[in-house]
């Protein structure tokens, strides 16, 4: 536009600022989601997550140790972390247990396993060690034990580590038949994906699915549409184009474009009752039934009603006009039949804008919720918004819940970061021309 | 057969033809059947049930829920208008102006479009939590933004500030089209950039700002996803929305009849507002 300095200037910086805040959203959703638990639901909130902690403790055998001990003793020293030291971060932790300056046992895991796990097996409020120690058995199966044989090399203390002196001062007071010989700390990187662990097997427990299953439902619905779709809407376009006269392409257009002004949710009604007997329980109008079959909770209500977008048959057919006459003529002069012209002529000269109405059919169809979530009740066929939608109002950790909202973006931010102009493109046709 | 089938209009019906079976029987044939069920006490398993006649249409302007969610629907509208209209142009305006680095930014415009709706309001539930809400910390107070009759409108419609999304790329679209030599003219003339914003730059523009309000006005009368995420139509009802009450009646209390009656007023209403706009923006042309 201008050329004046401040004007740019002003422009840079408004709009600098203004895609900063349209991203704290996205950037608090990310951000949430790398939490553990506690992180997330501290007040006040911190801007980022903590680098989770991988806690390792020693524990030292005289020579009689039996392995129920090591198996008490870590169990003890495991939940004794889990419950006083929530808000350290700590994502993963080992106790190892060493006799004869060799170690024996490797009690490793996520934490957040044992602080589920906590809430199945011990049932009093607040235990005793005696508690714990009934219970050892079932804690440690929902983590890793392992009898090994291997060199143990002492490792340095670290007393100025003020979480490890606080860990090793709690653990110290407990009755536990070993010796406790070193505790430490590391970061632990790859714990920042526990919520997203824990977001896949979610759904699994409530409704025998996991998260794979609801992202291969869309993916697999959103392709059908847009494969089925664009064939109706490009043979459409292409009669329109140049197989009927401007005056009746002029009213077609209309019938097919009409449709986007009507409101979706005037169409839920009569659309569920459709695809609960279709096409028609009776002949309309009258009571004589009519053979029907419930599409309900299958993959066909979730892609039949997107077959029809006038959007695309009224930009195809404006890509199409453009085709020069004189290519087509010839063409049916040399005796090719229509369809020969639109699969081998005009077909592969649109393969821009086929791809452009493609993106934007999946992306569409991908993030749509509402009618898959009327139509798809049985989990089987959840969409992903659908099932994202049912996790969000059942759960209340808000980074899994993060997390879960994340896996839902990946897909369609990853089209738009690659096929950027061709959604731009489509967006200002379709802009422009309606 | 090869000549018949290569008579052009033996072709184009067989081209049209599905075409035009999707669109009656997924758009056209439901609006008769939904002005149909509404005269009937609609039974999903039995269809069609009772005629009732207009007695669902009694029933829905008699009644306060009706009327409520009519004025709430109105006045989101209102609020999102105001909040969320002039942000993708002005993003769009400024945008235009910027040389280098333009398809980044174009590129998280592109954000709000992309990620799925669900997602978005999943996130600014969690943003607007009472209890453990960034919102809140940041601001140091504890108001319930989804929970208080008061607050909820504003919270529904405040994202709206943030634009971004395809408004921004029509907008854009339509700013590219404007021949430079217009602007360097006026700039030869004396005229600063704010001059040629508004004489220049806005009045090219206006067939597809008029465009967008009418869209963005028959878009606001659906609000529906939004209010089910995040409010679930209260606290109290104060976020019930007319598509919302069409939804709880055809789909949670099977009440279908009724559910397609208010449904049909929605239409009726939104056709009306719609064919007026576009009378008002043919006759001013």
């Amino acid at each position: 536009m201008s050329s004046n300095k401040t004007w740019s200037a002003l422009s840079y910086t408004i709009t600098f600022l203004w895609i900063f805040c349209l991203l704290f959203p996205f950037f608090w959703m990310v951000s949430t989601s790398l939490k553990d638990t506690p992180a997330s639901l501290k007040t006040p909130p911190s801007l980022l997550p903590d680098v989770p902690q991988k806690v390792n403790v020693d524990l030292k055998y005289q020579s009689q140790a039996n392995e129920t001990q090591m198996k008490q003793d870590a169990a003890t020293v495991i939940w004794t972390i889990a419950d006083q030291f929530k808000q350290d971060h700590i994502g993963s932790f080992s106790v190892r247990s060493i006799e004869n300056n060799r170690i024996r046992m490797v009690a490793s895991g996520l934490l957040y396993q044992v602080q589920n796990a906590k809430d199945r097996f011990i049932l009093s409020v607040s235990p005793g060690p005696s508690d714990i120690v009934k219970a050892s058995d079932d804690l440690l199966k929902t983590i890793s034990v392992e009898r090994v044989d291997q060199d143990y090399t002492e490792q340095k203390r670290e007393d100025e580590n003020p979480l490890l002196k606080k860990i090793n001062d709690t653990i110290s007071r407990l009755p536990l038949a070993g010796k406790i010989s070193t505790v430490t700390a590391n970061g632990d990187p790859t714990a920042f994906v526990n919520s997203y662990s824990r977001a896949y097997s979610h759904a699994f427990e409530h409704t025998g699915r996991t998260f794979g299953d609801f992202i291969l439902n869309s993916v697999t619905v959103s392709l059908a549409v847009v494969v089925l779709q664009l064939f109706i809407s490009s043979l459409a376009a292409y009669a329109l184009s140049h197989l009927v006269s401007p005056a009746v392409a002029r009213w077609l257009l209309l019938f097919f474009v009409a449709t986007l002004m009507i409101p979706p949710i005037l169409l839920f009604i009569p659309l569920y009752n459709m695809m609960s007997g279709f096409p028609f329980k009776s002949i309309p109008f009258t009571s004589i039934p009519f053979p029907n079959i419930n599409l309900l909770n299958s993959y066909w209500p979730l892609i039949l009603p997107y077959t029809a977008w006038g959007l695309s048959i009224l930009v195809l057919k404006g890509f199409f006009d453009q085709i020069s006459k004189q290519t087509i003529e010839a063409a049916r002069i040399d005796g090719a039949s229509e369809f020969k012209i639109y699969w081998k002529i005009v077909m592969p000269l649109s393969k821009p804008i086929l791809g452009v109405m493609a993106i934007l059919t999946y992306i569409a169809v991908f993030d749509d919720f509402f009618w898959p979530y009327i139509v798809a009740q049985d989990p089987k066929v959840w969409t992903y918004p659908v099932a994202l939608y049912y996790a969000q109002s059942s759960m209340a950790e808000p980074n899994v819940t993060m997390a879960l909202a994340v896996i839902a973006a990946v897909p369609t931010v990853l089209l738009a970061v690659i096929f950027q102009k061709h959604i731009e493109k489509g967006i200002s046709f379709s802009g422009l021309k309606g | 057969m090869k000549s018949l089938l290569s008579r052009p209009w033996v072709a184009a019906c067989i081209c049209l033809a599905p075409a035009i079976l999707v669109f009656f029987l997924f758009k056209y044939f439901p609006i008769i059947q939904a002005f149909g069920m509404s005269v009937y006490e609609w039974e999903i398993m039995n269809p069609p049930g009772n005629l009732t006649g207009i007695e669902n249409y009694n029933r829905a302007f008699s009644s306060a829920t009706f009327w409520t969610s009519w004025s709430n629907t109105l006045e989101l509208l209102f609020i999102g208008f105001l909040l969320g209209f002039w942000p993708p142009l002005l993003q769009a305006i400024f945008l235009s102006n910027i040389k280098r680095g333009q398809w980044i930014f174009r590129v998280l415009y592109l954000l709000p479009f992309v990620v799925p709706a669900v997602a978005q309001f999943t996130v600014w539930k969690w943003i607007y939590d009472q209890d453990y809400g960034v919102l809140n910390s940041i601001l140091g107070r504890q108001d319930a933004w989804l929970g208080d009759a008061g607050l909820v409108k504003l919270s529904l419609c405040f994202p709206m500030l943030l634009g971004g999304g395809i408004g921004v790329f029509i907008y854009l679209a339509a700013i590219k089209g404007i021949p430079k030599e217009l602007f360097e003219a006026a700039e030869l003339d004396g005229a600063g950039p704010f001059r040629q914003l508004i004489h220049i730059l806005l009045p090219r523009i206006k067939y597809v700002i008029v465009i967008q309000l009418i869209l963005a006005i028959a878009q606001g009368f659906q609000v529906l996803d939004k209010i089910l995420v995040l409010t679930e139509g209260g606290p109290a009802g104060a976020s019930t929305t007319v598509a919302f009450t069409i939804y709880h009646y055809a789909f949670r209390t099977y009440e279908i009849g009724y559910g397609a009656a208010i449904a049909v007023t929605l239409f009726i209403a939104v056709f009306a507002i719609t064919a007026i706009q576009l009378r008002l923006s043919r006759s001013k042309d």
